[in-house]
């Protein structure tokens, strides 16, 4: 269909390049002097409605092979709130793809909102894969695969680094020196997500499995 | 720089006396400002 009105345009811009030719020619002696200045211009036009008839006898003729493509696949980052990776939750991604070329031959651009069930993609900071969900192809090519580059925001207690979880606990001097046994609250909740922390004179102390999103779950530390 | 603070070892019975009169007089809880737990 485009290429119809292609083949038009230039049908037309070729009869009009024709047209001021022949009627530059046609002016009369009086205009002779312009006659050098359009001549050169016949084969020119010549050409160009030689190549336009070939090549609009090339793309409509029956081994015509439509045009397809198959587009690169587009990444999107997002930035989660760390409670997310415990919860779960849904996110509304809006993309501005190519959606359709206008009857003038401009690109449309579409806007697409996306929900994406998130508690398997925000189970570790990392990098999801959305099938189908790219930018369109061209033709009959189908869409691309939307990559989702996750990360968690800054939390003003919880520092993630991979999959492990790091809090800074505060100990009084006595709880320091004695050892003490306090509970550390997860940001999955409370109570059973509490973990008991035998403070030593270690600067670290690591709570196995208390980071529980992700395979394998990392360190509370 | 970087301040670090050391403290006595509780590695007597006198020492470990110190710490326990003084967690029982100060009432001290370090952990109050950052909720109910960690």
């Amino acid at each position: 269909m485009r290429w119809a009105r292609a083949r038009k345009a230039a049908s037309r811009f070729v009869r009009h390049l024709a047209g001021t030719a022949d009627s530059s020619s046609a002016m009369g002696p009086g205009t002779s002097a312009r006659r050098p200045t359009t001549a050169p211009f016949r084969g020119l036009v010549r050409r160009l409605r030689g190549a336009t008839q070939r090549r609009a006898a090339r793309v409509s003729g029956s081994d015509a092979r439509p045009c397809e493509a198959w587009p690169d696949s587009s990444r999107r980052q997002i930035v989660v709130p760390l409670e997310d990776a415990f919860h779960g939750a849904t996110r509304a991604i809006t993309r501005c793809t190519v959606q359709r070329w206008t009857p003038r031959g401009n690109v449309a651009l579409h806007e697409r909102t996306l929900r994406s069930p998130s508690r398997r993609a925000f189970a570790a900071a990392s990098r999801s894969r959305l099938a189908g969900q790219g930018s369109p192809g061209l033709g009959n090519g189908q869409r691309g695969d939307l990559y989702l580059e996750i990360e968690f925001a800054p939390h003003p207690t919880w520092r993630v680094d991979g999959r492990d979880l790091y809090v800074t606990l505060r100990v009084a001097p006595w709880e320091a020196a004695l050892g003490a046994a306090v509970n550390v609250t997860t940001p999955s909740g409370t109570g059973r997500n509490e973990r008991a922390c035998r403070l030593s004179d270690r600067p670290q102390v690591a709570l196995a499995r208390a980071w529980h999103p992700g395979s394998p779950p990392g360190d509370l530390t | 720089m970087i301040l670090e603070v050391v403290l006595p070892p509780a590695s007597d019975d006198k020492a470990r006396a110190v710490y326990r009169q003084m967690a029982k007089d100060l009432a001290f809880d370090p952990r109050a400002a950052m909720g109910a737990n960690a």
